[in-house]
């Protein structure tokens, strides 16, 4: 665990310098984690590149593991508030978040994006579903398609 | 609150035109999504495209998804059971167990011989001269199971269904023989049930093991908990908790709760008491669980055993009110976890039934190997 005062430095795909309690990122990067703890990171040099997160996102990042670390005697249900709050984007910046979570390997902030989407095609129809994640081959045959159409007429 | 960023400079977010598409997620992606959702929500979910329903087919997923829905705290399992008068199989939820909220009717009459990892194992009841019995293995969610199967079995065998943690594999114990269901089924003879007599005909299942409550030969005040090992598929005695006043004559009753042993005593002319094991097999982690009390529950009853069956988040344990002697009759009893006081309706009074804790899952007979049919 690293100290609270020590700061990292983060670099995003647009070279945008992003500097951040070592803390915050340690308690929730499993892999800033694995470097601090192996000493690959100079504290006096290193800058983590992060080639596949934009600026945009990685702030947001930052935003969750920042509030996370300060918040974690919250009560549930203020922290789920928070979260929905936080998650309250179109689809291309939670995939963004999802993309950068996983590389970043934040394992609770990618099981909230993954709550979040079950959460979005919850109660919806075939059809919605489809539109939603955007499926649009769903590699079945006409004659498949059509079979099942006429089997469940009310999921579609 | 916002990060203490130093390096922030006024970027402005590339503005999204209205008519992007959403992104098209990687399947490893789908695949975390869709391990959250409950199993009877997938079974639907196989017509949204090809490579779901692949994956909603798959064995290895199947098994994922029980590992997280078991995991899971908001998953609430529901209670199956069946009478013995009609061709039913119904489903209640346990905070309301008497309100049947489904129910398959099925082209024979049958009853519940097990329930594990939302398999059912079935029995057809065939007639009252049998020296054989025949079972099914069935998941109601995915609606598919496997072919009837026969076995030699004589009236008064114990049976029970468990999943054999160490090789992965579903068995019926019949008597003293096992069934190992896959594609390459098996039968095994076991070791004699180590000079003890089961009382309940069907073994609870409790972490890769089933168990009895059993009455020594050599003494009928005493008694144990007969425990089977589905993995090594031997007989082993577990001592009952120490309990200065108990009842000797008093049959226990074997159940579980949230996976561990539990087991009913009784004081000598008293109270009923739950006893929970930690550590399965560890005799010191006995706790005293819930002390039951209830007049209307001793005068003419005070045999009856109360068999435990599942806990609700608030502690509250659904139990089985029955009498060890008699299948005549059978009450679900809901016993309050801050005073012992039960509440108590009766669910049906005739005919052999009995009542098990269901959690739905994607885990199918296809999936061991055996040939499997819609039913």
């Amino acid at each position: 665990m690293g100290s609270p005062l020590k700061k990292i430095m983060l670099c995003s795909s647009e070279k945008e310098i992003f500097s951040v309690e070592e803390q915050v990122m340690v308690q929730h990067s499993v892999i800033i984690n694995n470097m601090i703890e192996d000493g690959s990171y100079n504290y006096e040099e290193s800058k983590i590149p992060l080639d596949c997160v934009d600026s945009k996102t990685l702030k947001k990042v930052i935003d969750y593991c920042t509030y996370h670390t300060h918040h974690h005697n919250d009560n549930q249900e203020d922290l789920e508030a928070w979260d929905a709050q936080f998650l309250n984007v179109d689809s291309n910046g939670l995939y963004d978040l999802l993309m950068a979570a996983n590389y970043l390997e934040i394992r609770n902030l990618l099981d909230l994006i993954y709550r979040t989407i079950k959460n979005m095609i919850k109660g919806k129809k075939i059809d919605e579903i489809r539109r939603i994640l955007n499926i649009k081959d769903h590699g079945f045959t006409p004659e498949e398609e059509e079979q099942n159409r006429k089997e469940y007429p009310h999921f579609y | 609150m916002r990060g203490n960023l130093l390096g922030t400079t006024d970027k402005r977010p590339k503005p999204l035109s209205p008519t992007k598409a959403p992104p098209i997620l990687p399947s490893e992606v789908i695949e975390e999504i869709l391990v959250r959702v409950p199993a009877s929500t997938l079974v639907k979910l196989k017509i949204v495209c090809k490579s779901w329903n692949a994956l909603i087919s798959n064995p290895e997923f199947a098994r994922d998804h029980l590992h997280w829905s078991r995991a899971d705290p908001s998953t609430r399992p529901r209670l199956i059971y069946s009478f013995s008068d009609d061709r039913k199989i119904r489903f209640s939820n346990p905070s309301s167990p008497l309100n049947e909220d489904g129910f398959f009717e099925m082209d024979v009459v049958l009853d519940i011989l097990g329930s594990c990892n939302g398999l059912i194992c079935l029995r057809w009841i065939t007639g009252y001269l049998r020296q054989s019995i025949t079972i099914r293995l069935w998941n109601p969610c995915t609606r598919s199971a496997s072919d009837w199967l026969k076995i030699e079995s004589q009236p008064g065998d114990m049976y029970g269904f468990g999943y054999d943690r160490v090789h992965h594999n579903y068995k019926f114990l019949y008597g003293h023989k096992i069934h190992t269901f896959g594609s390459n089924s098996r039968t095994t003879i076991v070791q004699d049930p180590p000079s003890y007599d089961p009382k309940q005909a069907i073994g609870t299942f409790v972490y890769g093991t089933l168990n009895w409550a059993a009455q020594a030969r050599s003494n009928s005040l005493e008694w144990v908990i007969l425990s089977f090992d589905l993995a090594n598929e031997n007989f082993c005695p577990l001592s009952l908790p120490d309990m200065d006043n108990s009842e000797e004559r008093y049959v226990p009753a074997v159940g579980a709760l949230r996976d561990r042993l539990c087991v009913c005593l009784k004081e000598k002319y008293g109270r009923w008491i739950f006893w929970v094991m930690e550590d399965y097999g560890v005799q010191e982690s006995w706790t005293k669980f819930i002390t039951i009390f209830s007049k209307s529950h001793q005068l003419d009853r005070s045999f009856y055993s109360f068999k435990a069956m599942y806990m609700t988040e608030n502690d509250d344990v659904l139990a089985v009110f029955f009498s060890p002697y008699h299948n005549l009759s059978f009450n679900l009893v809901s016993i309050k976890a801050n005073d012992g006081r039960p509440w108590q309706r009766n669910l049906y009074e005739a005919g052999h039934q009995d009542c098990y804790v269901y959690h739905e899952s994607l885990v199918s007979p296809s999936h061991l190997g055996l040939p499997s049919f819609h039913y």
